[in-house]
């Protein structure tokens, strides 16, 4: 009850000071002129003799700005979108004032039009942020010609994978599982389809990618490394429209469109793999029986409900399934659903809630003689209302209240036999307030706090144990058990504080530095120790035995622009070290296994690099070159040999590498062709190697004393593609069709993903070193691409 | 079993065009470490292999340990003696019990070349097992994901009450299979005191035709199965499974963290200076059969 008691003090706060502003406000909506989506961050400046005033759209697409009575200029401008200006006189009055963006065409004399909002990263105080459309995104060459929002971050400076094919991302040092994927609001645990290979976000349903890499503000929370917020189109509310493309590995469709012109719209995007359709080719009975596929599905629905209101339904619904006749079955997918409401409450009043749904399970089986189901999957409800407080040009309120509801299944296995480990539940409220105060025309502060707490709830039966933090078979006490609904454990003290701060100082028009501090914390945690994350693996809560983790990151960054040629320049050194980070018993068996604890260790963490950005968004040649020089360690110590790693010393995470190089680029080489490539090199990952060889009645094994005490050799890749869009100079002829066509890994390097050793078959005594390579040819492809 | 021929396209589909070449690479000499494999059986003698871990890649076979003096102990009351009797192998000469606890002592005197000093197991358990009920061989056609031939099958009834783990080994015309794929042992949780007699639970699945596809279903005819169920400790159970585990690894992509493989024996009473392999307690039960048409 003290949390809303809290809150009601806060909006009291505001209301109060809301009614000392003395200045005009102007407020409304901006929308892109041919689809009517809501445009996030688009530049608003007020220009008059008096001075000028600055400030930005939120997600939603809604800016206000405090201005002083009188005549002067507002104009409008993103990049690739032509500059809106309205003049106005004598202004005494609020005003509401909708703007349409026009998108610049393509025309190659027109681009220098958006170049005059090159200066957006000088003045904000975000950094460590990278933001993605869906046009640059999909400029990119990928694997098959599959445009990936995941596999594009990974080509920015501080994002990397443990290597080809390897599900998921890390960034700074983080393990995947401390990045918070959220589409359209939504959680999504799981972001791959095909193991790793390909993410599930469809490209032409995504509306725009924004991954914070540090300095997150105050609404973001519950992960420690990294947010990345997707949000899905809302739909196009002028006409109806679809695209679509058909591919080697899939084929798309997108349909968007109003249903009421203007107030009710709607897109529907899916998607299909179809390579289990060739197995007829490979003339083998038991394919013929065999299924292998992904699908995924994205839906959304906006509806005006007022001239303040405004409603989104939007859902995702992805899976992926491999069987073979009646063997095995194993398949995987996430569900997502959001619905949310957007209200104007005032020019000054932005009010945004939403009620989430996010199921990922997976199942695994067979149909044979023994047929048998193994289920597990992890189920949330989330809550959120957020208000965001114009107060005046120098001061943006944001603050709100979310809860996350967990339900964890981590297994049921129904066959011959039905068993089943205890389900979790947990909740994690949690408050935050922010504000982004422009102190003078040079120095912007961004400061914020979020308060967290988790809450591990029964109904659950709990071991305790005889010798404290010794959790094994041996020390086994007793049992306790708890009522559904009844707390287990809870962590709601001042740990659960979560204070954000990022500064901007203009050094000059074109440079500033910057320097933030965050400290998140993560109350679940996905567990495995593969190397990389698999779709069979489980999250847990922090509970009894398992505490939250906590990362306190510091970043310092200069933004530098070089107008006259449009290219960007950033560098960011970081720091960050991290508490109660999960690690496992040399051995561990994670499957199927109640009491996790006694599988788990717990250690500590740091991370610290430089990353460089240099990025040319403008022109006929676009793209970036990044940079990273980073390490990532930890440190597991413990009162005896099974309790640490590598003796108590700090040893490099599985997904260190101390150089990472990406050179993106896109040329626009005529009016019809476009080239995209990248070129990539990253140092060697860490492997474990064995220091002797063991033998065990006849068989040989290795004997690892020193983990991750070795490297895999450096990697380097070149991507390219081509595109040909004809009869792009009727651009108003409806039915518009390209043609690309590139190759992946261009010059077949086999690229280390790993070194393993493997005694000859039958005796496995004579052993052998073999390096793997995930991707060892170039792998070249072909897509047509439709829009009408 | 035809999953041989589905199971490379699956590969191929999940990892495109990988590729595994082999490479020439240097492994350090870690700590050169004694390697004790030693057992005590309720139906033959006890008995250990000795030797020293060498470079991992080394093409020589571990040498032998020749001068070792090792004493098994029951209930910690010395039991027997074992004797040098082939390089590194050692016998004693007395038969173990079911329920009792044994250990191995093993002393190496000082050399310049090797360690020295006391190794001893901690205690192993000759646990409990059932005999047998049946082996028995069918004849099955072709199918999708089965290969024609014979197929034996061996009908066992789990002693009732939960905590037993098993290992299983088999046997063609006497050669035991003892690659790290063959390495087999469960946990009896879901299948405690339960039959596998084909009604209450499906029959064990012992063997099958050969995978090769040169070999045909004469070559299966006069072929010698032999089958055999061992009690064993959850201890040595989980040991197995890291060996099988470890040695297992293609490198991929979700391939388990390499991981040190501890058995149950130390130098002194120094659980942090560990020997390799494991001595352990076990009643092996085991059947034979003869293919016939």
């Amino acid at each position: 009850m003290n949390s809303f008691r809290n809150i009601w003090i806060i909006l009291a706060f505001f209301v109060g000071i809301s009614l000392t502003g003395q200045t005009i406000q102007i407020s409304g909506i901006i929308e892109e002129a041919s689809s009517g989506e809501a445009m996030p961050n688009v530049s608003v400046v007020w220009e008059s003799d008096a001075g000028g005033k600055s400030s930005s759209t939120n997600p939603y697409g809604f800016y206000s700005i405090s201005i002083p009575k009188g005549s002067g200029a507002l104009v409008f401008s993103s990049f690739g979108f032509k500059e809106v200006r309205k003049q106005f006189e004598n202004l005494n009055e609020n005003i509401e004032l909708n703007i349409s963006l026009k998108a610049v065409s393509t025309e190659l004399n027109e681009v220098n039009v958006v170049s005059e909002k090159l200066n957006s990263n000088i003045t904000t105080t975000e950094m460590s942020v990278s933001k993605l459309s869906a046009k640059e995104i999909k400029k990119v060459p990928q694997l098959l010609g599959e445009t990936d929002v995941i596999r594009t971050l990974t080509l920015l400076p501080g994002v990397s994978t443990v290597g080809e094919g390897a599900s998921g991302f890390n960034v700074r040092g983080g393990n995947a599982d401390q990045n918070l994927i959220i589409l359209d609001e939504a959680p999504v645990y799981n972001s791959s389809h095909l193991f790793g290979f390909f993410s599930i976000f469809n490209a032409d349903a995504v509306k725009d990618v924004k991954l914070f890499k540090g300095g997150m503000p105050a609404n973001y929370g519950g992960r420690l490394s990294s947010v990345l917020d997707i949000r899905q189109k809302e739909g196009n509310s002028k006409k109806f429209s679809a695209n679509g493309g058909i591919g080697l590995l899939s084929s798309r469709l997108t349909l968007e469109g109003p249903i009421v012109k203007d107030k009710v719209n709607f897109m529907l995007a899916g998607r299909r793999s179809y390579f289990d359709l060739f197995f007829p080719l490979f003339d083998v009975p038991e394919l013929n029986e065999s299924v292998a596929y992904f699908y995924d599905f994205n839906a959304k629905l906006n509806a005006k409900i007022s001239k303040k209101d405004k409603i989104y339904l939007s859902a995702y619904f992805g899976r992926d399934q491999f069987s073979a006749a009646e063997l095995f079955k194993f398949g995987w997918g996430n569900w997502t659903s959001t619905l949310r409401w957007n209200r104007v409450i005032s020019p000054k009043w932005f009010f945004n809630a939403s009620a989430v749904y996010s199921d990922y399970k997976y199942q695994l089986g067979a149909d044979g003689t023994t047929p048998f189901e193994w289920d597990s999957r992890i189920r949330n409800l989330v809550q959120n209302a957020g208000w965001t407080f114009y107060y005046n040009n120098a001061h943006t309120f944001e603050f709100g209240i979310q809860n996350t509801f967990y339900e964890f299944e981590p297994a049921k296995i129904s066959g011959p036999i039905d068993v089943e480990l205890q389900n979790e539940y947990a909740t994690e409220p949690s408050l935050y307030a922010s504000d982004n105060w422009r102190i003078t025309d040079n120095l912007t502060i961004t400061y914020g706090l979020r308060y967290s707490s988790f809450y591990n709830i029964g109904a659950r039966d709990i071991q305790t144990y005889k010798d404290g933090g010794i959790y094994n078979e041996s020390t086994i006490d007793d049992t306790l058990s708890y009522a559904p609904g009844e707390i287990i454990r809870s962590f709601n003290d001042l740990s659960g504080l979560e204070p954000r701060v990022a500064i901007n100082y203009q050094v000059s028009e074109n440079s500033s530095l910057k320097l933030s501090y965050n400290r998140n914390r993560q109350y679940i945690h996905l567990i495995s120790n593969n190397t990389t994350a698999t779709p069979v693996n489980v999250w847990r809560p922090a509970g009894s035995y398992i505490d939250p983790a906590t990362v306190n990151q510091i970043a310092l960054g200069v933004a530098h622009n070089f107008k006259e040629t449009g290219i960007r320049f950033s560098i960011e050194g970081f720091y960050k070290t991290y508490l109660n980070l999960i690690d496992y018993k040399d051995g561990a068996n994670l499957i199927f296994e109640e009491y996790i604890e006694t599988e788990l260790l717990s250690g500590i963490g740091r991370a610290y690099g430089a990353e460089v950005l240099l990025e040319k968004k403008t022109g006929t040649l676009t793209g970036w070159v990044g940079y990273t020089l980073a390490r990532t360690e930890r440190q597991v110590t413990g009162s005896s040999r099974n309790l640490r790693v590598n003796n108590g010393e700090w040893y490099p995470a599985n997904y260190d590498k101390l150089h990472d190089l990406s050179v993106v680029a896109a040329w626009t080489i005529s009016k019809g062709w476009d080239v995209g490539g990248n070129f990539v090199y990253q140092s060697g990952r860490p492997l474990t190697y064995p220091d002797s060889r063991g033998e065990f009645e006849g068989i040989y094994y290795p004997v690892y004393t020193n983990r991750n005490g070795g490297r895999t050799p450096s990697t380097n890749r070149l991507d390219l593609s081509f595109t040909y869009t004809p009869g792009t100079k009727k651009m108003n002829k409806k039915w518009k069709s390209s043609l690309s066509f590139g190759a992946y890994n261009v010059y077949g390097r086999k690229n280390p993903y790993s070194i393993f050793f493997r005694g000859e078959v039958p005796e496995f005594t004579n052993i052998k070193a073999y390096q793997l390579s995930v991707i060892g040819t170039a792998v070249p492809y072909i897509n047509y691409n439709f829009s009408f | 079993m035809n999953a041989y021929k589905i199971l490379p396209i699956f590969v191929c589909l999940g990892l495109f065009s990988s590729c595994q070449d082999e490479i020439n690479i240097t492994l350090p000499d870690g700590q050169k470490r004694l390697i004790i494999n030693g057992s005590v059986l309720d139906n033959d003698l006890p008995s250990a292999d000795l030797s020293w871990s060498i470079n991992y890649l080394a093409e020589d076979e571990n040498p032998p340990v020749l001068n070792a003096s090792i004493f098994v102990f029951e209930d910690d009351i010395l039991w027997d003696s074992l004797v040098h009797t082939d390089l590194g192998h050692y016998e004693g000469s007395k038969l173990g019990e079911i329920g009792r606890n044994y250990s191995i002592e093993v002393s190496i005197p000082e050399s310049t070349d090797n360690p020295s000093g006391v190794w001893k197991s901690q205690n192993e358990k000759l646990n409990r097992n059932n005999p047998m009920d049946s082996i028995y061989s069918v004849y099955l056609p072709p199918a999708v994901f089965q290969r024609e031939g014979y197929y034996v099958y061996v009908h066992w009834t789990e002693p009732s009450g939960i905590g037993d783990c098993y290992r299983f080994k088999q046997w063609k015309n006497d050669t035991l299979e003892n690659a790290p794929f063959n390495l087999q042992v469960t946990e009896d949780q879901f299948f405690d005191g339960r039959s596998f007699d084909d009604i209450d639970l499906d029959a064990l699945n012992v063997a099958g035709p050969e995978r090769s596809r040169d070999s045909t279903l004469e070559d299966q005819v006069g072929m010698k199965y032999s089958y055999e169920i061992s009690s064993i400790s959850l201890s040595h159970h989980d040991y197995i499974n890291l060996i099988q585990e470890q040695t297992l690894q293609v490198g991929g992509l979700f391939d388990p963290p390499a991981a040190p493989i501890v058995g149950n024996i130390y130098r002194g009473d120094n659980t942090e200076d560990f020997a390799l392999g494991y001595f352990y307690a076990s009643a092996p039960r085991k059947l034979d059969i003869i293919i016939t048409p």
